[in-house]
């Protein structure tokens, strides 16, 4: 199965601790996004509305290019997925 | 010693602890760094109790048994994905203890409730399914539950802006319970936008509740309520509180809702002694003037043992430990006060 890199930012700390980078197996994207919330559990509330969707300032980037919609593609090994907390605001 | 010598403090950026030991007041903190902690509590089984929030990720609950390290619970309080009106979790405004369970009130407007300290939360169906909750309107702060009170298999909420409703079956149905009080709206349902309740546990019947249109008592459980404002410089504001031994009750008056500032600048709580027939300041200590800073609903917390504090909104607390004969302004600074416990 293919192995993908997610990068989580620092204000998530009170859902999963110090950790910044989980290691994820899934042949696209979605499957390896339930492979996080699968090791992480606690993260699913702080990344998705009750409706399933990218909560709205939060950001998704897939290789360096954004998904915020979560589209479902192919994973190649060593592909990073990165969330962010959008800057909005003042 | 009063409880109120060791405090819990959340706020617009995380969670603080305040301690007084050996006639000094330490601070250590924060917990939860760059997060809104909008409910602290106790559970049943003494399991320490945090709800957090951000504006970016979500609310969740946290558990802890030390108040230093926590733990964020798998299954918090969530409306289902598939509700028909498409609810929103978006703050949870309040955590009560009734027997061995534990609710949470939230906004958008619902009741969720945990029989296992916290681990686990299901909704209140008669709460979160309201035929009618379409008309329902938000006040300044949310549409929010943000007040539970319980006695037996008697349950009372607190709603934002829409306003009390009561069960005396366990929370399968409820009534509205707003005769009295000056409706926040009357253009459709009625709307009654209650700011915060407490009760005297000996006898539930009997409530205080401030609101946005003034202060107020039921003696019978929420059917009639009556104002009862002789002495207050001001009917708004959003904490109430009450000693359970000596029946003290401590409000802390502001402007008006277009002018959330105390009056003239002069902060302080206001104390009754006759179960709200009169009013007057509570005690000595408080700032001159300067103070143009209120306290929100979850700011103020009373213990039985002539403890009470107050936060403010500039990050102020107050403390006093006689009934609110003498107050303290503790040699701290913090973020905006948004709930205040004893820990």
């Amino acid at each position: 199965m293919t192995q993908a890199v997610v990068r989580l930012p620092r204000l998530l700390e009170p859902a999963v601790g110090d950790v910044r980078k989980v290691d994820v197996a899934g042949d696209t994207f979605r499957q390896a996004l339930d492979d996080l919330f699968r090791q992480h559990p606690t993260l699913r509330v702080h990344l998705l509305s009750e409706q399933g969707l990218l909560r709205p300032h939060v950001l998704c980037f897939h290789n360096g290019e954004p998904n915020r919609e979560l589209v479902d593609s192919a994973l190649s090994d060593g592909d990073e997925i990165v969330f962010l907390q959008a800057v909005s605001g003042g | 010693m009063a409880q109120v010598n060791h405090l819990g403090i959340g706020t617009e950026k995380g969670a603080y602890r305040l301690d007084h030991e050996g006639g000094q007041w330490s601070v250590s903190g924060p917990l939860f760094p760059g997060w809104k902690v909008s409910a602290l509590s106790t559970a049943p089984d003494g399991t320490y109790l945090a709800a957090i929030g951000s504006n970016w990720f979500g609310v969740s609950v946290h558990r802890s048994h030390d108040f230093e390290s926590w733990t964020q619970v798998e299954n918090g309080p969530k409306y289902k994905e598939d509700n028909p009106l498409g609810l929103k979790l978006n703050q949870i405004w309040t955590f009560h203890n009734a027997g061995n369970r534990v609710y949470a009130g939230v906004d958008q407007a619902g009741l969720f409730y945990s029989d296992d300290q916290g681990l686990t939360w299901e909704g209140v169906p008669a709460i979160n399914e309201w035929p009618a909750r379409e008309s329902w309107s938000p006040g300044f702060g949310g549409l929010a539950a943000h007040r539970v009170l319980s006695h037996g298999d008697r349950l009372w909420v607190g709603i934002s802006a829409v306003g009390v409703f009561r069960s005396e079956d366990g929370g399968e149905s409820f009534v509205r319970a707003d005769e009295g009080v000056i409706p926040a709206s009357e253009e459709g349902e009625p709307a009654w936008c209650v700011h915060s309740l407490v009760a005297d546990r000996d006898d539930p019947n009997r409530i205080w509740r401030q609101d946005h249109r003034g202060v107020y008592r039921t003696t019978d459980g929420g059917d009639k309520w009556e104002q009862i404002e002789n002495g207050l410089p001001a009917s708004f504001g959003f904490a109430i509180g009450r000693n359970q031994e000596t029946g003290t009750l401590f409000v802390a008056p502001i402007t008006a809702d277009e002018n959330r500032v105390p009056v003239n600048g002069h902060f302080s709580v206001f104390r009754s002694q006759d179960d709200g027939d009169s009013w007057e300041e509570a005690g000595v200590g408080w700032p001159a003037e300067g103070q143009f800073n209120g306290a929100l609903r979850n700011a103020m917390v009373v213990d039985d043992e002539g403890g009470v504090a107050i936060g403010t909104t500039a990050g102020s607390v107050f403390v006093t430990a006689d009934d609110g004969d003498n107050w303290e302004q503790l040699p701290v600074s913090l973020p905006r006060i948004l709930s205040v416990a004893t820990v």
